[in-house]
């Protein structure tokens, strides 16, 4: 695990904010790879709910998450704002999260972070690393690895 | 060269070059076993062996460095015909080298390796002549006898004759190899080194050294300062080495001297070097001053570590040269190094003459090394730019050679232009030798020729074109090293090109347009020509892999106290490198198989009218897009009878079953079977061939068995060119493709009504070729949606694997197609029944399925 992430206190940084559903999250930055229009996926029998399936990137195949599986949300109307975020998966290996759709590349202070609430929250809180509040709007800033926890 | 001890980068190159080298050394100990009188592969095993030690102790790997040298010792006394390359020295060195295998492997990985070599050494010195072991006596120890024995074996070497004192070579070796805290040992090295000092009538440089070296050894005594000591005691000795070679290097470059020595038989170690190892030599000092070249240009002010590795480069280039036996180059570079050790240092700034002295230097060691390519050798005249440079470095150089010669670089094989114009005809080749007799310097034989002879100069002009064009040609022979990494890189995205090029071609614009279909067309085949090349890339030849078998054939049968001669076929044929490993423990089994079990006793072969010493023979040739890998042996053969017997006792078949004999032959696949009537260290225990069996299937290989009672066995193994690359089959099941490979397809059927029948409601089974064959829905088992239930609507594919058929139904088939395999992603779960991805060709992926575990899960 990063440093940026290790502890709440210092989870400022530069974060890709993307939308699932209702809610606006963030990544880290420097864990994304690229950014790629969706995808025909393959599912792959036998696999976990949250593996869509893989995919083709240029000759490489790649899982995908489904983002919206991995916070136990209702499968959404594909839209053509529908990407997969292709990120590093730590070991060499790349994965993709597809997404809802990707919204910006935003700076967060430490004065613009809080951490996570513990109750109250719509997804799994051991995933969210912090709440990043600037421009008047709350983003869930994602812990990745957590989120690729037993995938 | 300590800083490079701790180089990982080296070691990687260090394993990989001792391992080449250990490999060549075991074949040459094989051909000496079988050959007690082949010198050469005495001399190339002696190469191999020097070559791990120097660059262990090049690597500060100091058992390894000892090991190789008790090994190289040995064979030095066979080289030196002092003894004989009997079965027990041939044996212990097979041990050796298998020991200095097991050390290197240990290096790269660094993890410890337990055990001690100590135990090998003592057997190898064992074996060394009694001659030799007198050499090392061991002298008094107090200082004051020490001097006295000095002095004595001064006198004595005097009048004792040369012969009898081991090469500087083997002393160095000890001399490295002896413990620090050993001052006896150190101090025995010294007084041959003495010896040898005035049997041979060193420089007084030479005996310099060796006093300090003796005043170095009194130190040694204080165990405070010990190491700094013995470092010290190295270092002379390496001075002295040097010193010494080049002195015999100036003493060879005189013809009248050179013949004496001729005659004293020279104890140096310098080895006629053969062509391939000159190129070797080139090419890799050709890397070395390329990456010092780097170094230069990148900075005009290098700062240590650079100045370190400008340094190590021309000590290679002047290591690799010694050991070669190429003297101009090895004086040159010798005389750099010293020129930078002060720069190196840190004793001297690294001024801007500094830069240009070490790029003229540079090119001139390039110069020499032309010069080496073309004449092969590194004797005579120097090149009169080179000499220049040598003379400012401080070296003697008698005479410039002539400078055209080495102005126009041709390589050895070009043929020259008199040879070039007498093919035309226009001229004879008297005219040609005549005319090359009256040439005057500076003046050329085209024009010569054009002159006195009357041909044409456009002849002339297209034979001096025609020259350059091979010369090029031969220029361009050579090798690169390329990680594997980028290699697989590069067959993927050719793959990758592949895949788009056919979608390209599936355009409808493309299929309309006439113009644009033969330009596709033609894009085409360059991209099919392309990936041939890049799968090309994958390949390596099974000699490597077929030398191990002749290692094992030979361990073997020694142990059995059989008599085996191991023929080798076709070692040159290149399959897909991840074969190679895959084949290589299957073909171990039954090489061994066939000397244990196959190969009688001699007494039994004597009875049976044989020829006393069993043959294995090994081959390998490409069939189609198959290679295949053929073992014979000439022993008992397999008898189908005992083979059912033994099956039906074991419970393996049933006891009322008749087999025809191929299918008895192969019973010996069977899990739990094996026809020893004795289990043997060897082999017997009947885990064996179920296991080469499971280990051929994985890389797509079947393995074939023909034999005749008392005649011999033959076992065919027959392996895809690559398993980049699969034939696969393409299969829909509702909305979803998946791929089988070919080879695992038996027959495919659509069947009638009412010859698939259900049981019990539970499971269905389908009647084909003579037995009931349980069949398995795709669509169900993966979940697919849409998928065909209705069997008569459907495709039943047979699939034969382990444990019996299977026929899987699945809706269509779509078609056939060659595909790259794609791992998946290892770290996610997924059904042991998917083998892995392709990419197919609309650019979606397609899943492979692996048939064996279809039902695993």
């Amino acid at each position: 695990m990063s440093a940026a992430t290790a502890t709440s206190g210092t989870v400022a940084g530069t974060y890709l904010t993307f939308q699932v559903a209702n809610e606006e999250y963030g990544i880290e930055i420097l864990k994304v790879r690229e950014i790629i229009g969706m995808l025909p996926i393959t599912p792959v029998p036998g696999s976990p709910a949250v593996m869509q399936g893989v995919v083709n990137l240029r000759g490489k195949v790649i899982p995908v998450l489904s983002m919206r599986n991995r916070f136990n949300l209702q499968p959404g109307e594909p839209h053509e704002h529908n990407v997969i975020i292709v990120v590093d998966a730590g070991d060499g290996g790349q994965i993709g999260l597809a997404v809802d759709r990707v919204r910006e590349v935003a700076n967060f202070t430490a004065a613009d972070t809080e951490p996570p609430p513990t109750y109250g929250m719509s997804i799994d809180a051991s995933m969210v690393a912090a709440l990043g509040k600037s421009q008047n709007r709350i983003r869930i800033l994602l812990d990745l690895a957590k989120v690729l926890v037993s995938v | 060269m300590s800083a490079a001890a701790d180089n990982t980068e080296f070691i990687h190159e260090f394993v990989a070059e001792s391992r080449e080298h250990l490999d060549a050394g075991e074949g040459c100990l094989l051909r000496l076993s079988k050959n007690a009188q082949d010198e050469d592969a005495v001399q190339a095993c002696f190469r191999s062996l020097h070559t791990v030690k120097g660059g262990a102790g090049f690597m500060g790997l100091e058992r390894i460095q000892h090991l190789a040298h008790a090994a190289e010792q040995l064979l030095d006394a066979v080289r030196e015909k002092r003894t004989e390359a009997n079965s027990p020295i041939c044996d212990i060195l097979l041990v050796a080298i298998s020991r200095l295998r097991e050390l290197i492997e240990a290096a790269e990985t660094q993890t410890a390796v337990e055990g001690d070599d100590q135990s090998i050494i003592e057997r190898l010195s064992a074996l060394l002549p009694p001659a030799e072991a007198d050499d090392y006596t061991p002298s008094p120890s107090s200082a004051d006898q020490q001097r006295a024995s000095v002095a004595t074996s001064r006198r004595v070497a005097k009048t004792e004759a040369a012969p009898q004192l081991p090469s500087l070579d083997q002393v160095m070796g000890d001399l490295i190899s002896i413990d620090p805290a050993d001052g006896a040992g150190l101090r025995r090295c010294l007084d041959v080194l003495q010896a040898i000092c005035t049997a041979e009538a060193w420089p007084s440089a030479a005996q310099t050294h060796l006093d300090s070296m003796g005043s170095a050894l009194a130190d040694l005594a204080k165990a405070d300062s010990r190491a700094q000591a013995h470092a010290f005691v190295l270092a002379i000795a390496e001075q002295l080495m040097q010193c010494v070679v080049s002195s015999r290097v100036r003493k060879a470059s005189s013809p009248v001297i050179a013949a004496l020595q001729a005659d004293s038989s020279s104890p140096s170690a310098v080895a006629v070097p053969d062509a391939p190892s000159i190129l070797d030599f080139l090419s890799e000092m050709n890397e070395l001053l390329g990456r010092a070249e780097a170094v230069l240009l990148a900075s005009a002010t290098p700062d240590a570590g650079q100045i370190e590795e400008l340094f190590r480069s021309f000590h290679t280039v002047k290591g690799m040269a010694s050991y070669l036996g190429h003297p101009r180059i090895e004086q040159l570079a010798h005389a750099l190094e010293s020129r930078f050790t002060a720069a190196r240092d840190g004793k001297e700034v690294f001024s801007p003459s500094h830069h240009q002295l070490a790029l003229a230097g540079i090119d001139a060691l390039r110069l020499l090394g032309a010069d080496l390519r073309r004449s092969g050798n590194d004797r005579g005249p120097w090149p009169r730019a080179s000499a220049a440079l040598a003379r400012q470095l401080g070296l003697e150089i008698a005479s410039d050679g002539p400078g055209l010669s080495s102005e126009i670089e041709l390589p050895p094989d070009v043929p020259r232009i008199g040879d070039l114009l007498v093919q035309t005809g226009q001229v004879t080749r008297q005219q040609v030798e005549a005319a090359v007799a009256s040439l005057k310097p500076g003046e050329r034989l085209g024009e010569k020729l054009v002159e006195s002879c009357k041909i044409k100069r456009e002849v002339v002009d297209q034979a001096v074109a025609k020259q350059a064009d091979l010369a090029a040609k031969a220029q361009g022979e050579g090798f690169a090293r390329v990680s594997i990494a980028r290699l697989e890189e590069l067959v993927n995205l050719v793959g990758e090109m592949l895949i788009a090029q056919a979608m390209v071609s599936q355009e409808p614009e493309v299929l309309q347009s006439q113009r644009l279909g033969m330009v596709v067309g033609r894009q085409a085949r360059v991209v099919r020509d392309l990936q041939a090349l890049a799968l090309g890339l994958r390949l390596v030849p099974l000699r490597a892999t077929f030398q191990k078998m002749a290692r094992a054939v030979h361990d073997t049968a020694r142990k059995l106290g059989k008599q085996v001669e191991f023929q080798l076929i076709g070692e040159d044929v290149e399959v897909d490198r991840t074969l190679v490993e895959a084949i290589a423990d299957p073909l171990l089994h039954m090489v061994r198989n066939a000397v244990d079990h196959g190969i009688e006793n001699k007494e039994i072969r004597a009875n049976a009218g044989k020829p006393v010493s069993g043959t294995v023979r090994l081959s390998a040739a490409h069939s189609g897009d198959h290679v295949s890998v053929t073992l014979t042996d000439d022993g008992k053969g397999l008898d189908p009878a005992k083979l059912t017997a033994k099956a039906k006792e074991k419970g393996l078949i049933a006891a009322d079953a008749v087999l025809s004999d191929a299918e008895a032959f192969n019973l010996i696949f069977l899990p739990g079977f094996s026809t020893a009537e004795q289990v043997t260290a060897v082999s017997g225990r009947g885990v064996g061939m179920d296991v080469v069996k499971r280990n051929l299937e994985r890389v797509k290989g079947k393995a074939e068995i023909a034999s005749t009672l008392g005649k011999g066995s033959t076992f065919t193994i027959t392996l895809p060119l690559t398993t980049a690359i699969l034939d696969a089959m393409v299969l829909r099941v509702g909305t979803e493709r998946f791929l089988v490979p070919v080879t695992s397809i038996i027959e495919a059927l659509r069947p009638s009504t009412g010859q698939v029948s259900e049981i019990l409601g539970r499971g269905r089974v389908i009647e084909a070729r003579g037995q009931l064959v349980p069949v398995v829905l795709l669509g169900e088992m993966f979940n697919v949606d849409g998928a065909e239930t209705d069997p008569t609507r459907s495709v039943l594919l047979v699939i034969e694997r382990e444990g019996g058929t299977l026929a899987v139904q699945v809706d269509e088939i779509l078609g056939m197609q060659q595909v790259v395999i794609k791992p998946l992603d290892g770290e996610s779960p997924h059904h042991p029944g998917v083998a892995g991805a392709a990419i197919m060709g609309d650019g979606r992926v397609g899943l492979i399925i692996d048939p064996v575990h279809l039902l695993a899960a």
